[in-house]
């Protein structure tokens, strides 16, 4: 495959994930504050009603990595050039959202339930941060051969 | 920083994800692990359930074994090539992220496709969106790959 299908392809395929990104973003986000603005007052378990509190904390935290997500891919479905420091700059924002996404909606509820009734971390989402600090990393790498490649040409 | 020292540390990551991945797969696999991801509890009765489902429903299980063990086995590698190789962008990485990304995908829709037969609802997770991300990215390492040609070839 020559250089320019696989920029064509990029483009294709980003434009069709930061669409997907959005559509995901607004439908999480939906969901988010409905759980946040729902009336919790019929909910008679204080246990039940913190956990829908944390999952709306969560929902929202994950609406905005996505919106970020999006524009990542705007970026590169415009330009075909995945390895800019943009990117680079946006990729981290997410894994750092990911590590408040991993800690803040259990802190929040914690404090209110006792830490001794929820997990405190989630793990999963630790996860999804050091992965994305990892592909930032890949991501700079990409950058320094782009430049060469651009000074080259 | 320069490009050796950027491979370097690329190295150490992907060698301490793969550690990192080794160690959650023995605590989940002991359900050890203090973690708040979403269980599904799906009851079947053999019995009960017509032939088409039962059928259904051991494809959709043979489906997510596949999915699971696949990504897992596919991650593993890209991790362990990664700790290893001189760049992160090859043919044989792009390929790797491309397969993690099915994985995914097929995960979705066999874990989606047992709890509908079990329950009848549909909830889906974000790995779907992982797995298409995934593929997307493996684009991008294929990018990356001619650069790096480009790069070894200029040099």
């Amino acid at each position: 495959m020559s250089r320019s299908n696989v920029e064509a392809k990029i483009k294709e395929s980003s434009l069709a994930i930061m669409i997907i990104s959005l559509i995901g973003a607004a439908l999480t986000a939906c969901a988010g504050f409905y759980q946040l603005l729902s009336d919790t007052e019929r909910i008679s378990d204080d246990y039940v009603k913190k956990m829908m509190l944390k999952t709306a904390l969560s929902n929202i935290i994950c609406s905005v990595i996505l919106i970020i997500a999006a524009a990542i891919f705007y970026r590169i479905a415009k330009n075909a050039r995945p390895f800019t420091n943009g990117n680079i700059t946006a990729i981290r924002i997410i894994a750092l959202l990911f590590l408040i996404n991993a800690v803040l909606p259990s802190i929040i509820v914690g404090m209110y339930l006792g830490f001794a009734k929820i997990s405190i971390i989630g793990s999963g989402s630790i996860f999804n941060a050091a992965l994305c600090f990892f592909f930032g990393e890949i991501l700079r790498y990409g950058n320094l051969l782009q430049t060469e490649s651009d000074e080259t040409l | 920083m320069d490009k050796e020292k950027l491979t370097k540390k690329i190295k150490k990551l992907s060698r301490f994800t793969f550690y990192a991945m080794f160690f959650y797969c023995i605590l989940n696999c002991c359900d050890i692990w203090p973690d708040n991801v979403k269980r599904h509890n799906v009851h079947m009765d053999i019995n009960d359930m017509p032939l088409w489902k039962g059928i259904l429903s051991i494809a959709a299980i043979f489906f997510l074994v596949v999915g699971v063990v696949g990504a897992f086995i596919s991650a593993m590698k890209t991790m362990s090539y990664l700790s290893k190789g001189r760049t992160p962008f090859t043919k044989k990485i792009a390929n790797r992220v491309r397969d993690l990304g099915i994985y995914f995908i097929v995960m979705e829709i066999a874990c989606n496709a047992l709890v509908f037969i079990g329950s009848g609802k549909i909830e889906p997770d974000l790995f779907w969106l992982a797995g298409l991300v995934l593929y997307a990215f493996s684009v991008v390492f294929r990018y990356g790959a001619k650069l790096q040609k480009e790069s070894d070839e200029t040099l």
